[in-house]
Parts: structure tokens; C-alpha cells; sequence
């Protein structure tokens, strides 16, 4: 494990990088101690077309549903010379309130992707629960990966590759559970309790057609 | 009686003064009789083309006639026919083909070109045509035992096969099989040969008819030994390359027998004046025995398309059939994955810098060439 602004190896209970003091409050003192709502797709630099985006969303609510815990956020801007990429994707995942599918998601299941186009860099940051399923060279394999598309400036590919390729890595690792055949299916019997009821109920058959009928 | 003389007198008066009116009126028209008719619109020029000359003139078209050759009747031009009722309509012999089907002006039917016969459609040419050579007279040039020639065209070929035997060192045989028979063996041909040899070198082309390109060419020795093998396939690949300027199988003989004579005449200048007669039966050389692909223009550019075409229509049916396949599978492996969710194992990690959620987890890289010293 190595700090998010020198990179600098850190203890596993460290409070603070030994090496430049980094730490929350030394990023809250820049970014601010609230919470923040954010999208998961925020592009600050205007670098996605509409269509990207649209896209993303539906790539992103498919990451989220095949990993119900888990949600991926994206920062694409420009960042001030004082903050990395790393250190604003630390930020994100502690203060972040993300607009995902279900709010209740906890933040220790959230990766972000935090691309700072000035400087051309590019980081994943994992929270706790997803850091000891995915370490760091598979983050970096992933980064690597997307970095041709970074450079020819193709964000939303990027974007959906990395979404992809982490997707590829936790589906190894999670517990595949079968969805309930009825659920997110409304029936008439729902429609009932919301005061509603079918006009086709009337129609249907009092008794079974039998043969002989 | 006085009265009847009178009377006389006054019929005598009126007829004398009647004929002196019509003396006078006549004279007086006569005088005044209007001049003939002359022409006052100028004459045509010789330069404009008189009517129906479009259709009167039997030189082919685009050929005019030299002005001094007296072989022409009449002035040099366009001979003189009755005129139609085209006159100046403009119509060109190729306005009066639309309706008049062709072959009739300038213009030679051709028959559609044939697809060659594949090689396993071939059959062995019967025995009874190479029985009814054995004693036949040496000075038939044209071999043709199956009657497969009309006979315009037969004489004309003998008359042309003739002619070369009389002029030319290497007698021409020319063997004229169906378009779908074949002579296999070599054998049978050496003992046609030992027979027509006599003093002079043999050249024997087994045609067959409508398939130039399949044509056997053989010569005896006495040419195989004086002519490089390249000069011989050459010629031989001449020969079948006019033939196949047209369609028609007649013709292509007709252009084959032609060629080849000419060609034998130009192979004989490289022969030296004494050949020495080898005894014995007669060893045939055959030039080209098999065609090449080069040989035949219209299989060149038929036969590979077809081919093609099949070869490609099996790989777009496979390619399409691979393609359903593999869009079946990840639908049904998307549409299977949908039914699960995967839940990942909830470890427990000791916060680090104070983070909540993250204690900084995580890889950075740089992307493009600009250099920043954090940027690993």
C-alpha cells in the first residue's frame, strides 16, 4: 500500500504518510470536509459528447447491477497543480454521495476513475472492500489498457473499458447469485395494493375451459 | 329565187368572216404562248450524298473506294440504286438493324461463346475413328471420319490443306474430333503417323472441334529436334489464340488451319535443307499436350470467377452461419448472465489515513508525455 499524493509505502494502520504527512484532513483542508453529491459520471472539462454519455450510464447501470455492492465513479477535469488525481479520487470515495441506483450503497464498494486531462494522468481508486479483491497490478494492468484511448483523447471508450475490465476481474472473484425469477415484476395482484386494478380482470374466464366445454 | 340567192350570199359571208375571227385568235395565241419551264433553284453539289446511298453501298462499312482504282464499275462512290422512300430520313444501316435482325448489314451472326467441356466430361474418341484412318490415302490432309465439318467449310480446309502439302516441307494433317472426345493414347497417333510419313516432316493437330484450346499438336522428329521446345509452344499457343477470336467453330477451325500453315511455313526457314529420314516407326513429339489455363481466354475469365464465386458463397453462408452462432451464444450467455448478480466477500481492512471508505487504494499513470513527477 503506498500513499495516494508521493506514493510512498504506508503502514497498514498508518494515520499518515510518513513521507509527506498526507492524510483525510490534509485533503480536507483543500477539498472541504462535507459530503458532496456527485453523478457517477461527472465531466467537468466537457470531454464526453452527449451520446458518450448516455452510453456510459447505461454501462454503469450494468456494472451496478451484475455487482449489486459495488459502484464506479467517473471524474474527468482539469485538477489545481496541488492535487493529484490519486488524492481526489481518495477524496471522492470519503466524501463522495454518489447518485447511484440505490443510495445506499456504501462507499467501501466504490472505484473511481479520476482523469485529469492537463496533466494527462489517469488513477484508480478503490475503496476498502474492493482493495482486497483487486490489487494493484491488476489496477495498473486495467489503466494500461485503457492509456491508447486516453491518449487519442477517446474518454467514454476508456471509460467503458475500464468498467469492462473491472467487471471482468471482481465477476472471478464474486459469488454468482441467481435473481429471483418475480422480482422487479409488477403483477396485478401489485397494481392492487396501489389502489389500481386491471380492466382485464373482468374479462377473464370464471371457470376452466375444459374439453368439453 | 332572188331570195334563196341572198340568202346563199349571206351564209357565204358569215362563214368567210367566222374563218377570218378564227385565223386572227389563233395567230394572236399562238404569239402569246408562254416560254418552258427552267430551273432556277441551284443544282446539287456532288459533295452531298445521294439518296439511298446509305444502303447502296456494298464496300463494308467505313471503306471508301480509291478514286483512280478502275476495279470499281462506274465513278469512284457510292453505286447508284433505285432510290427508297428514304429520303433524307438520315437513317444509318445500323438504324435499319433495329428491325432487320442481324447478319444482314455488315454485320456476321456470332454464336454465344461455349463454356468449355470439364475435363471429367471428356470421353475417349471412338475406336472406329482411328480404324477409318488406316487406309486412308496419305494425300487427305483433313482427317474428318465423323462427318463433324459441313461441307463448305471441308473444302474449303482441304483445298488450303492441299495447297501447303504442295508448297511447304512439313506436310499439315489436321484430325478433327467432337468437342467432347479425346485421344489418350499417343500410341495409336504414332502408327497414323508411321503411315502418312513418307520423305517429308509430319505436323498433326487433333482438333477438337468448338475447343481450340485442347488441341493436340505433334510433330515428327526431324521438327523437334531443329526447333527449340519454345518456338514450338508458341507457335501452338498462336495458333489457339486465333482461333479463339470467334465463336464459331467452323471458323475457329477455318483461323487454326490458317495460322498453323502460316506458322509451319515460318518453322520450316529454321529447318536445315537435308533432314535425315529415320527409319522405322515414327516417334511422335507432342508440343503441348495438356492446355494451360493462359490458353483458353474465355475459361480464364469464367472458370476462376465461378469458382470464386461458389468459394465465396460457401464462405459468406459459413461466415453468416458463424456469425448467427456466435450472436446466439453471447445472447444467450448475456441473457443467462442476467439472471445473476455476483456478491463479492466483505473483508475486514483497518482504516488507513484516516479515510473512511478508502485509505487511498489505488493505481495512477500517466497517459500521454507530459511528464509529472507523482505520475506513477
Amino acid at each position: 500500500m503506498n500513499c495516494p499524493h508521493c506514493s510512498a509505502s504506508l503502514a497498514p494502520d498508518a494515520d499518515e504518510c510518513c513521507n509527506c504527512r498526507f492524510s483525510v484532513r490534509a485533503i480536507r483542508s483543500l477539498l472541504g470536509a462535507e459530503w458532496v453529491r456527485l453523478e457517477r459520471l461527472t465531466d467537468n472539462s466537457n470531454s464526453l459528447s452527449l451520446k458518450e454519455q448516455r452510453h456510459l450510464e447505461v454501462v454503469l447501470d450494468e456494472f451496478e447491477r451484475t455487482f449489486p455492492q459495488c459502484f464506479f465513479a467517473v471524474y474527468i477535469g482539469v485538477l489545481p497543480p496541488m492535487i493529484t488525481a490519486r488524492d481526489l479520487g481518495f477524496w471522492l470515495i470519503n466524501h463522495g454521495a454518489f447518485h447511484t441506483q440505490e443510495i445506499a450503497k456504501r462507499n467501501d464498494f466504490g472505484c473511481a476513475l479520476v482523469i485529469d486531462e492537463s496533466r494527462q494522468l489517469a488513477a484508480l481508486t478503490l475503496g476498502y472492500a474492493l482493495e482486497s479483491h483487486v490489487n494493484e497490478a491488476e489496477l495498473r494492468q486495467i489503466l494500461t489498457q485503457v492509456s491508447g484511448s486516453l491518449k487519442n483523447r477517446q474518454f467514454g471508450s476508456a471509460v467503458e473499458q475500464s468498467v469492462v475490465l473491472l467487471g471482468k476481474k471482481l465477476s472471478r472473484l464474486g459469488k454468482a447469485v441467481r435473481l429471483d425469477a418475480g422480482r422487479g415484476r409488477w403483477t396485478a395482484a401489485d397494481l392492487d395494493g396501489l389502489g389500481l386494478q386491471t380492466l382485464r380482470s373482468a374479462h377473464q374466464p370464471s371457470r376452466a375451459v375444459g374439453k368439453g366445454a | 329565187m332572188i331570195m334563196k340567192a341572198s340568202l346563199r350570199i349571206f351564209a357565204f359571208h358569215s362563214l368567210l368572216s367566222a374563218w377570218a375571227c378564227v385565223y386572227w385568235t389563233s395567230d394572236a395565241m399562238a404569239n402569246d404562248e408562254p416560254p418552258l419551264p427552267t430551273w432556277e433553284a441551284d443544282l446539287p453539289s456532288d459533295n452531298a450524298m445521294p439518296p439511298g446511298s446509305n444502303f447502296s453501298n456494298l464496300l463494308p462499312e467505313g471503306t471508301e473506294p480509291e478514286a483512280g482504282n478502275e476495279f470499281f464499275l462506274g465513278p469512284s462512290g457510292a453505286l447508284k440504286s433505285p432510290p427508297l422512300l428514304l429520303d433524307d430520313s438520315g437513317l444509318s444501316p445500323h438504324d435499319l438493324s433495329l428491325f432487320l435482325h442481324g447478319g444482314l448489314l455488315n454485320m456476321l451472326s456470332e454464336p454465344p461463346e461455349a463454356k468449355p467441356t470439364p475435363s471429367l466430361a471428356l470421353r475417349e474418341a471412338p475406336a472406329l475413328v482411328l480404324d477409318s484412318l488406316k487406309n486412308g490415302p496419305r494425300n487427305e490432309y483433313l482427317m474428318d471420319p465423323q462427318s463433324l465439318l459441313t461441307e463448305i467449310p471441308t473444302l474449303d480446309l482441304e483445298r488450303l490443306l492441299q495447297f501447303h502439302a504442295s508448297e511447304a516441307r512439313i506436310l499439315l494433317y489436321i484430325l478433327i474430333l467432337d468437342r467432347d472426345q479425346k485421344i489418350s493414347a499417343t500410341a495409336k497417333l504414332n502408327e497414323l503417323v508411321a503411315r502418312l510419313k513418307a520423305d517429308r516432316e509430319v505436323c498433326l493437330a487433333v482438333y477438337s472441334l468448338g475447343e481450340p484450346w485442347r488441341t493436340r499438336f505433334l510433330v515428327t522428329e526431324g521438327v523437334n529436334q531443329n526447333s527449340s521446345l519454345h518456338s514450338l509452344t508458341e507457335m501452338a499457343e498462336d495458333c489457339i489464340k486465333d482461333a479463339l477470336l470467334t465463336n464459331d467453330a467452323e471458323r475457329q477451325l477455318q483461323r487454326f488451319a490458317v495460322k498453323l500453315s502460316t506458322r509451319l511455313f515460318w518453322l520450316e526457314k529454321g529447318l536445315p535443307e537435308a533432314i535425315p529420314i529415320t527409319k522405322g516407326v515414327q516417334v511422335l513429339h507432342e508440343v503441348a499436350r495438356k492446355p494451360t489455363i493462359e490458353n483458353i481466354p474465355h475459361a480464364k475469365t469464367e472458370w476462376p470467377l465461378s469458382q470464386m464465386a461458389t468459394v465465396g458463397g460457401i464462405g459468406l453462408l459459413l461466415s453468416a452461419g458463424l456469425r448467427s452462432c456466435w450472436r446466439s451464444w453471447k445472447r444467450s450467455r448475456a441473457l443467462k448472465q442476467k439472471q445473476f448478480v455476483w456478491i463479492l466477500p466483505e473483508t475486514e481492512i483497518r482504516p488507513r489515513l484516516g479515510g473512511a471508505f478508502s485509505g487511498g487504494a489505488g493505481v495512477m499513470i500517466q497517459y500521454g508525455d507530459k511528464i509529472h513527477p507523482t505520475g506513477k
